[in-house]
């Protein structure tokens, strides 16, 4: 009987995180042991009610009656009737409808959705679709008070104590300390004697010791108050913390020192707790420094070998990833468009950016080869000429793109990049970001294999190498400059494809990384895969670390400033060249 | 053609002086006529201040091969230095604390004011530092940038990773350079007779600025045309081959780095009285590539034809962005692109080339060597 999502989190509990999201809302239908367990153990808190009392409540609910809607309420609190909870969302959020003596939800009725039953989500006799008739024969639900959606609230909280799901149970246990509901306390209390699941068991003693410091206001100290501020401590709680800290404000207020003791529990739980906030930051930081590093990294790679093949600084590489970018917009747009035509499936909406990669790549790399075609190509041997050109051509395409397409787009993410994986307590790492790390690695192993095992890879070399001999053993330099350029691109603009996932999409938004992947150039090297590589993830770290001991501001100028000074100690970057030119 | 080459190069100098009287004499002429207005000069007032720092630009790029894409921010540690000056004349605070600093300072009990700005108070220390400050920066970079031959497009790089931690610096608010907004100035009390507000004071910085110019721009020929001139241009030729000559180039680079700047100074101590404000945006990484661009298009290693680009650049501009503002970054794209791929010799070097003159610096054959 047990629901596989159960089993799962079950198994993989030490590490939560990495149970599948996928498979997070897919039940709490059936009545399963571990509801029967909490139910008994819960006492008379909750009964499970049968599906035509549920029914009859809900529509009491959605009655014109003030009291009988305060009734309904109560019971379906406790009725124990897990599709509940979907439907408490749903009915604060205004999606359900009253429409020929049954509530039914439609998720979007100005674009015609189909009708689904209230509670089991499921299509109702005819399944007719919201149009205009429909709409008619909606009876509208009277307006909900504040106090009304706190109810419902509270009651979608404890109802979700009794959910199979242990998300569901810890989001609700959570909840029931967020919104102050006090009257949760003894169920708290009683669920804790029998949870087995770590994660839970975590919220639930954080949630009874938040509720039990609810009365205290620092004046007077109950044991039970000191019990509740120990346990906080003990337990790191960054939920806990801005409570703690209203105490040790108001207690100073007060003069302090009237319960030396106290003092001294309060402070003591503070300090910990904010040493493990501080450590939890600084692990989001290093990850998030990891993401921007890598995108930097995909960067600096086209970059550093444009560079290192024909010594020239591409200004525009910054506008390659910007049309990346915009190529994955178009793809999520026409995606949209052929669901809305029909072509596609509405589920293959969450696989656009998947399509998009590819896209992005070509889009990219065909701007970068026309570029070198019609313009690099003429300004072999004047490099700081190609760069006032490069600089051009981003102007160009930074208008273009402007005028096209006006100056912020949004990608959405498709579902299964959103959201995190807590790794360790408060420390969320978003899946997004996991995803663009691991896109950026398979790239660089691509690039690896391409420089490295392939024909074009070879002939790259040699002619980075030495350009007039490649030439002489015939090789089509001029061929390759095209090609290793194309390929630049197409690296940016792969960058682009991932970075809309952590940002908007700007014309201009290729200024904010240029500048960056250029000091990974210089750091790294000119045209060495191993130096864009350090020398990326190294300042992206850095960079994030540094914004979060100093300010940001100052965190770029100190980075700025060490680059300048590490060219000093190493003209040529990281992995030097090995050469005998006066120019090395 | 013939008799118009022999025509300019026997008259040059007279020519020269022709140009900057009509310069210095027609608009106040035409103003008194009313045939302009005083907007106008003080426009053209502020381009010949951008002039006197592409004269700075092309003695780097044009003749000594380095493209700084940092003289922005020299051109505003100028604007800054005379903006503080002026600042002092202006409003001030109960403090006596200048109305820009005060009104970003975060401090309740009113602004004080720092340090640093105390030297500002006086005029000479003012011309000084904002001479001195931009060439001891640049001295400064250039003796740890060039004595680890950090050259070509790596040097651009960094200068302009220097101007963009500038940028980030005088942003701060706590800098107390007047954060985001910068200098700006108000109610500026006269100064030796010139009201910036009024026709005199206008007129007179227009006159100032043009003497200036000229000053600058006789200096500038004077050294190109000496035998550090000669050096500077071999540096741009084959550093190489200078170095193996027994010639040390780090310090002619240096020397000419720290010069250039001061003469960005200079620009932006004319700037602010005409403009009135200077932000950390106006040293940008996209302004020092504009003045680039200038004198590409006016010709680079010509000092003319700093000028003429600077000159034409700007006037295009302000007429371009009043009738269709959407077509200048195409314009401006477009002109870099024509520049490089085209003309690389600028508008001077297409007109020597019409009247058949013989250039001695050919600076295209020299870059690409």
């Amino acid at each position: 009987m047990h629901s596989p999502t159960f089993i799962c989190d079950y198994l993989m509990d030490p590490y939560w995180g990495f149970s599948s999201r996928m498979l997070h809302f897919n039940k709490q239908s059936i009545a399963l042991p571990l509801v029967l367990l909490s139910v008994a153990l819960a006492g008379a808190v909750c009964v499970r009610a049968s599906e035509a009392d549920v029914r009859k409540q809900m529509l009491e609910l959605a009655g014109d009656e003030k009291d009988a809607r305060k009734a309904a309420i109560e019971a379906l609190t406790k009725s124990g009737e897990m599709r509940l909870i979907p439907f408490f969302k749903d009915f604060t959020d205004s999606k359900i409808y009253f429409w020929k003596g049954q509530l039914v939800y439609c998720a979007d009725p100005d674009n015609g959705t189909a009708l689904l039953d209230a509670l089991t989500r499921e299509p109702i006799s005819g399944n007719p679709k919201a149009d205009k008739t429909v709409k008619a024969e909606w009876k509208a639900l009277s307006p909900m008070g504040r106090g009304e959606a706190n109810r419902i609230e509270s009651a979608r909280s404890l109802l979700g104590l009794y959910a199979t799901d242990a998300y569901v149970r810890r989001d609700s246990v959570v909840s029931c300390a967020s919104n102050e509901i006090e009257s949760s306390l003894p169920a708290l209390a009683e669920m804790l004697t029998a949870e087995q699941n770590k994660r839970v068991r975590f919220a639930l003693e954080e949630s009874i010791a938040r509720l039990r410091l609810l009365h205290a206001d620092g004046k007077k100290w109950t044991p039970d108050f000191l019990a509740a501020v120990a346990k906080l401590g003990d337990l790191n709680s960054g939920r806990g913390l801005s409570k703690l800290q209203a105490l040790k404000e108001a207690n100073l207020k007060e003069g302090g020192a009237k319960d030396a003791a106290a003092d001294e529990t309060l402070a003591a739980a503070i300090q910990k707790t904010e040493s493990w906030q501080r450590i939890a930051h600084s692990c989001g930081h290093v990850f998030s420094g990891i993401s921007l590093g890598s995108v930097l990294v995909l960067m600096a790679l086209g970059l550093s070998i444009i560079f290192g093949l024909m010594g020239v600084i591409n200004m525009a590489h910054g506008e390659l990833m910007m049309i990346g970018a915009y190529a994955t917009f178009l793809t999520q747009k026409g995606f949209e468009a052929a669901i809305k035509a029909g072509w596609l499936a509405p589920g293959a909406f969450e696989w656009f950016f998947l399509a998009a990669i590819p896209l992005a790549f070509l889009a990219s790399a065909a701007v970068g080869y026309a570029m070198e075609r019609v313009v690099i190509r003429h300004l072999y041997g004047r490099p700081l000429d190609s760069l006032l050109a490069t600089w051009g051509i981003s102007l160009l395409l930074i208008q273009t793109i402007r005028l096209i397409f006006g100056d912020n787009n949004g990608v959405n993410s498709p579902s299964w990049l959103q959201g995190s994986v807590e790794v360790l307590q408060d420390v969320q790492l978003p899946y997004n970001r996991i995803f663009i790390i691991g896109f950026c690695l398979l790239c660089i192993l691509l690039m690896y294999l391409i420089i490295n095992k392939t024909k074009l890879g070879l002939l790259l070399r040699a002619t980075t190498q030495n350009r007039n001999m490649a030439a002489s053993l015939g090789v089509a330099t001029r061929r390759i400059d095209g090609y290793t350029f194309a390929l630049g691109a197409g690296l940016a603009g792969m960058a682009g494809c991932a970075l809309t996932q952590i940002g908007g999409v700007t014309p201009d938004m290729g200024q904010n990384y240029i500048v960056d992947s250029f000091m990974v150039v210089v750091t790294g090297g000119v045209g060495k895969l191993a130096g864009a590589i350090f020398a990326g993830f190294g300042l992206g770290m850095t960079n994030k670390f540094l914004e979060a001991i100093f300010a940001a501001v100052w965190g770029k100028i100190l980075i700025l400033m060490c680059v300048v000074l590490f060219i000093q100690w190493r003209p040529s970057g990281l992995f030097p060249a090995k050469g005998r030119t006066a120019d090395a | 053609m013939r008799e118009v080459r022999s025509f300019i190069l026997k008259y040059q100098a007279w020519l020269g002086a022709g140009f900057a009287l009509l310069a210095l004499v027609l608009p106040p002429l035409l103003y008194s006529a009313n045939m302009i207005d005083l907007t106008r000069i003080s426009l053209w007032g502020k381009y010949l201040s951008f002039v006197v720092v592409a004269i700075g630009v092309d003695l780097i790029w044009g003749y000594t091969g380095i493209l700084s894409l940092c003289q922005a921010m020299f051109f505003c540690m100028g604007a800054y230095a005379m903006g503080m000056y002026l600042s002092f004349q202006g409003k001030l605070d109960a403090n006596g604390v200048p109305a820009c600093l005060s009104y970003v300072s975060s401090d309740v009990h009113g602004a004080t004011l720092p340090w640093f700005w105390e030297p500002f108070r006086s005029f000479p220390v003012t011309v000084i530092l904002g001479i001195a400050l931009p060439s001891l920066v640049a001295s400064v970079f250039g003796f740890f940038a060039f004595r680890s031959r950090v050259r070509g497009v790596y040097l651009s790089i960094i200068t302009q990773a220097i101007t963009l931690a500038a940028v980030q610096f005088f942003m701060l608010n706590n800098m107390r350079l007047g954060g985001t907004n910068g200098v700006r100035l108000i109610e500026v009390k006269p100064l030796a007779g010139l009201d910036f507000y009024k026709p005199s004071g206008i007129l007179g910085m227009y006159v100032i600025s043009v003497l200036v110019v000229v000053g600058v721009y006789l200096v500038s020929r004077h050294l190109v045309n000496s035998r550090l001139g000669r050096v500077l241009i071999a540096v741009r030729d084959n550093e190489n081959r200078l170095r193996f000559s027994g010639y040390q180039p780090a310090y002619y680079k240096m020397f000419i780095f720290a010069f250039a700047a001061a003469i960005g100074g200079i620009g932006g101590m004319l700037y602010i009285p005409q403009v009135q404000i200077v932000t950390p945006v106006d040293m940008d990484a996209m302004p020092s590539i504009l003045i680039v661009v200038w004198v590409a298009l006016g010709g680079r290693g010509t000092l003319t034809g700093a000028i003429v680009g600077a000159l034409a650049v700007n006037l295009f501009y302000s007429q371009l962005t009043s009738s269709a503002p959407k077509t200048w970054p195409f314009v401006l794209g477009g002109l870099a692109l024509a520049v490089v791929l085209y003309f690389p010799q600028g508008l001077v070097g297409i007109f020597r080339g019409l009247i058949g003159m013989k250039d001695d610096d050919d600076f295209v054959k020299g870059a690409k060597a």
